[in-house]
C-alpha cells in the first residue's frame, strides 16, 4: 500500500457507479414526439420566428386540433385520409413480425424526419436529399402539373424504391404495411400544406395584443364553445380565401382524376412504316433543338448538355431549397443549399422508372420541383411565319425513344481501364 | 471447494454437446439445405463436426478425469515422470494433426472448385445456365434479367428489385456487382456466400431444387441499413418463370397506364 496505484480500485469502482446511475436517469422514458413547426417557410411567409411565440403556439395548437399528434395522429373526414392506416404506421414501433404498428418511424423516420420534412438524422448525408413532405410536392408521378401523385404512384415509388438516390426499394412489406405507409406520407404532405395555409392566414389575422383577429360572430361562438383553438379551426374550414386549406385536401382526393393522357406511342403495329431508328433519330434532333424555323424542340440539350451527360455546371436549386438563405435558415432547420445536377442521361439509372410510359411523363410533364421544364411546348409552331404545330405527343414519344436508347450508344458503354484501353462498361 | 473445480470443467463438454443437441430439437440448426450443391458443402460440415467433436470431448473428459482423480485434497499423488523432450510424442503430436489437415485439405478440394472455379459453361446447349446480373447497393438488391436476345447488357434486358426470381432445377448464374461499398451475396437456403466488390464482376452459382420462397440477405455489414438490407428468392417452375418474364416484359415496355380492370402488381 505504498504505491499510489491503490487509489485506482476505489476510484474505478466509483466512476462505475457514476456511469451507471448517468445510464440508469438517462434511459427513462423519452418524451413524446412532436411535430416541429415548418420554421423556414414560416419565416419566409412573414413571420418572425424568434420573436412571435404567441403565434408559434396557435398555429402548433391549431395543428394539434386537426392533425393529432405523431404517436396518436387525426385526420378530418373531409381530408380523405382513411385514420385506421394512419395509426398503423404512426407512433413507436410494437408488435411481432407481420403486425408492426410504427411503421413511419421503423422504415422512413430516419432521413424523411420526424415531421416529414425530409430532414431525418440520415439526410444530411445523402444527395439528393429525401423528400421533404410538407409541401405537396412529388416528382415522380403520373398527374399533370403540380397535382399531387396518386396512390399507385407512390406504391410504385416505394415498390422500386428510387434507384441512383438513397431511397431503396421496400417491394417486402406487406401489402397493409405498404397502404398504411402511403396513407401516412399523404398525412404528412396535407398537415404540411394545411400549416404554410394556417400561417399565412394568421400573418393576415394576427393582432399582437389580442392574438387572433375573429370576426364579432366568430368570437361569440369561440365564447360560447370557450375554445379558441376550436374556433379558428373553425375559421379556417369555412375560409373561403387563401387560408382555405380544403382546396388542397380535394387535389388530394381528387389526385386520380388528374392523370396525364397519355396517347398511343406510334409503333409497327399501326403504322408499318415506322422504324425505331429513324424515330431514334428524330428524337435526337428534338433533344438538340431549341428553336427552329418549323417547331419548337426539346431544348434538352439546355441543361443535360451536348453529351446528354448532365455536365453543363450550371448551378440550379429545387424548388425546396430555392429560397433558403444559407446560415438563417440553416438555423431554422434547413439542409444546407446543394446545387441539384441534371441527370446524366447514359448511365441507364432513371431515376422514376425506366419504362417508355414513366420517361413521357417525365418529358411531357417536367420534374415537378426541379429546374426540368415540361414538355408541353413540344411541336408547337416555330419561329418562321405561318408554320402549324405538330403532334406534341408523337414528339415526345421520339424524344423517349432516343433517350431510352442513348444508354446503349457504344459511346456511353465504353469506359477508361486502368490501363487506358477502352472496354464496355459491364466488363470493368 | 473440493471437487468443484473439476465439475465446471465437465459442464464445457457437457454443456457444448447439449447445446447442439437442443439447437437440433429446436430448429435452429442449419437453414434447409433447397439446393443441388448444397449436399457436400454440409457433408464437409458434419464432417468437420464430428472430427473435432470426437477430438473435444475426448480431451475434455480426460481433462476432467485428471482433475477428479488427482484432486489435491484427496491426496492422491499422480504417478508423475518429468521427461526433458520425447523425439517419438513430438512427432506423433505433429503428424497427426498435419495429416489430418492435409486430409481436409485434399477432401474439400473438389468441392470448392464445383462451387468457387468450375463456372457453368454459357455454351452448354444441352442445359444453359440461368443467367442474371445482380447489384447490390445500399440497401437493396437490384436484378436484371437478359431480355429475349439472353444477352445482358442490350436494350431489351429486364429490371426488378428485391425480389429474385429463378426457375427450379436449373443452374443459375449470377454475376454479382455492387454500385458503392462491399457487401455479401448470401442465401442461406443455397449454401451460397459471396462478397459483392465495387468495381469487380463475380461470378456465383447454385441449382435450386425446391420449389418456394427463400431468404436474401446481406451479410457484410455495410452502413447503418445493413440490417434491412434483405430480399427475397423466389424459386419457381420454369413454366411459372417464363410467366414472370413475360410480365416483366409487359410491364416494362408499358406505354399507356393499364385500364383500372387489368391493373396487375409490379412484377
Amino acid at each position: 500500500m505504498n504505491s499510489p496505484f491503490f487509489l485506482i480500485r476505489p476510484a474505478l469502482a466509483a466512476v462505475s457507479l457514476a456511469v451507471l446511475v448517468v445510464c440508469l436517469s438517462g434511459c427513462g422514458d423519452a418524451p413524446p414526439a412532436r411535430f416541429h413547426l415548418n420554421l423556414v417557410e414560416l419565416k419566409h411567409g412573414g413571420l418572425d420566428p424568434v420573436a412571435d411565440q404567441r403565434q408559434q403556439q396557435v398555429l402548433a395548437n391549431t395543428l394539434t386540433a386537426l392533425f393529432g399528434t405523431p404517436d396518436d395522429p387525426y385526420a378530418l373526414p373531409e381530408t380523405g385520409l382513411n385514420i385506421d392506416k394512419l395509426k398503423r404506421a404512426a407512433g413507436p414501433v410494437t408488435g411481432a413480425e407481420g403486425a408492426k404498428t410504427g411503421l413511419y418511424r421503423l422504415h422512413c423516420v430516419h432521413c424523411h424526419g420526424i415531421s416529414g420534412d425530409g430532414a431525418g438524422p440520415t439526410a444530411q448525408f445523402l444527395n439528393p436529399y429525401p423528400r421533404d413532405y410538407r409541401h405537396g410536392w412529388y416528382k415522380f408521378k403520373s398527374t399533370e402539373g403540380a397535382f399531387p401523385p396518386t396512390d399507385a404512384d407512390l406504391k410504385k415509388t416505394l415498390t422500386l424504391g428510387i434507384p441512383g438516390t438513397a431511397m431503396p426499394s421496400f417491394r417486402l412489406l406487406d401489402e397493409d404495411e405498404m397502404d398504411a405507409v402511403i396513407e401516412y406520407v399523404k398525412y404528412l404532405s396535407l398537415r404540411g400544406e394545411t400549416e404554410l395555409r394556417l400561417s399565412a392566414y394568421l400573418n393576415e389575422n394576427w393582432e399582437p395584443e389580442s392574438g387572433e383577429k375573429l370576426k364579432p360572430e366568430q368570437i361569440e361562438a369561440a365564447k360560447k364553445k370557450n375554445d379558441a383553438i376550436f374556433s379558428l379551426r373553425e375559421t379556417i374550414l369555412a375560409a373561403d380565401d387563401s387560408a382555405k386549406c380544403d382546396k388542397d385536401w380535394n387535389d388530394w382526393k381528387n389526385a386520380e382524376k388528374k392523370l396525364i393522357k397519355v396517347l398511343p406511342k406510334p409503333s409497327k403495329d399501326q403504322d408499318p412504316d415506322f422504324e425505331l431508328a429513324k424515330s431514334i433519330e428524330i428524337g435526337r434532333k428534338l433533344f438538340y433543338q431549341t428553336q427552329s424555323p418549323k417547331v419548337a424542340g426539346g431544348g434538352c440539350i439546355a441543361c443535360h448538355g451536348p453529351s446528354a451527360m448532365g455536365d453543363d455546371g450550371a448551378v440550379r436549386y429545387d424548388k425546396w431549397q430555392e429560397n433558403v438563405k444559407p446560415a438563417e435558415d440553416y438555423a431554422l432547420g434547413a439542409l444546407p443549399k446543394r446545387v441539384i445536377v441534371p441527370r446524366n442521361i447514359r448511365t441507364g439509372i432513371f431515376r422514376g422508372g425506366r419504362r417508355p410510359l414513366d420517361l413521357y411523363y417525365r418529358v411531357y410533364n417536367g420534374i415537378n420541383g426541379t429546374p426540368m421544364p415540361d414538355g408541353k411546348a413540344i411541336g408547337s409552331p416555330g419561329i418562321a411565319a405561318g408554320e402549324k404545330a405538330a403532334d406534341n405527343s408523337k414528339l415526345i414519344w421520339h424524344i423517349v425513344d432516343y433517350i431510352s436508347n442513348l444508354p446503349f450508344e457504344p459511346e456511353s458503354e465504353l469506359s477508361t481501364a486502368k490501363d487506358g484501353s477502352t472496354v464496355h462498361r459491364d466488363n470493368l | 471447494m473440493g471437487k468443484f473445480w473439476s465439475l465446471l470443467f465437465l459442464a464445457v463438454p457437457v454443456l457444448g454437446v447439449a447445446s447442439f443437441v437442443w439447437g437440433w430439437q429446436e430448429k435452429i440448426w442449419l437453414p434447409e439445405d433447397h439446393s443441388a450443391n448444397g449436399g457436400a458443402i454440409d457433408h464437409l460440415f458434419y464432417f468437420i463436426l464430428a472430427l473435432t467433436g470426437v477430438v473435444f470431448v475426448i480431451t475434455e473428459g480426460a481433462m476432467f478425469w485428471f482433475m477428479w482423480r488427482y484432486d489435491s485434497r484427496s491426496g492422491k499423488r499422480p504417478p508423475t515422470k518429468f521427461v526433458h523432450g520425447s523425439h517419438t510424442l513430438e512427432v506423433v503430436w505433429t503428424i497427426v494433426p498435419a495429416a489430418t489437415l492435409l486430409f481436409i485439405a485434399i477432401y474439400q478440394m473438389n468441392v470448392w472448385a464445383d462451387n468457387k472455379m468450375r463456372r457453368p459453361d454459357m455454351a452448354n446447349m444441352q442445359d444453359p445456365p440461368v443467367e442474371i446480373e445482380v447489384t447490390a447497393r445500399q440497401f437493396e438488391w437490384r436484378f436484371r434479367y437478359p431480355g429475349p436476345d439472353k444477352i445482358i447488357g442490350t436494350a431489351d434486358d429486364l429490371f426488378t428489385v428485391n425480389e429474385l426470381h429463378v426457375p427450379v432445377n436449373r443452374k443459375i448464374l449470377i454475376q454479382l456487382k455492387s454500385q458503392d461499398v462491399l457487401h455479401s451475396f448470401f442465401l442461406p437456403n443455397m449454401r451460397v456466400k459471396q462478397d459483392a466488390v465495387p468495381g469487380m464482376k463475380q461470378p456465383v452459382w447454385f441449382t435450386p431444387t425446391q420449389i418456394g420462397k427463400d431468404d436474401l440477405v446481406c451479410a457484410e455489414l455495410c452502413g447503418w441499413g445493413h440490417y434491412k438490407m434483405k430480399g427475397r428468392l423466389i424459386v419457381e417452375s420454369q413454366a411459372d418463370y417464363d410467366k414472370f418474364l413475360q410480365s416483366l416484359q409487359e410491364y416494362q415496355s408499358a406505354t399507356q397506364e393499364p385500364a383500372a380492370a387489368q391493373k396487375k402488381d409490379i412484377p
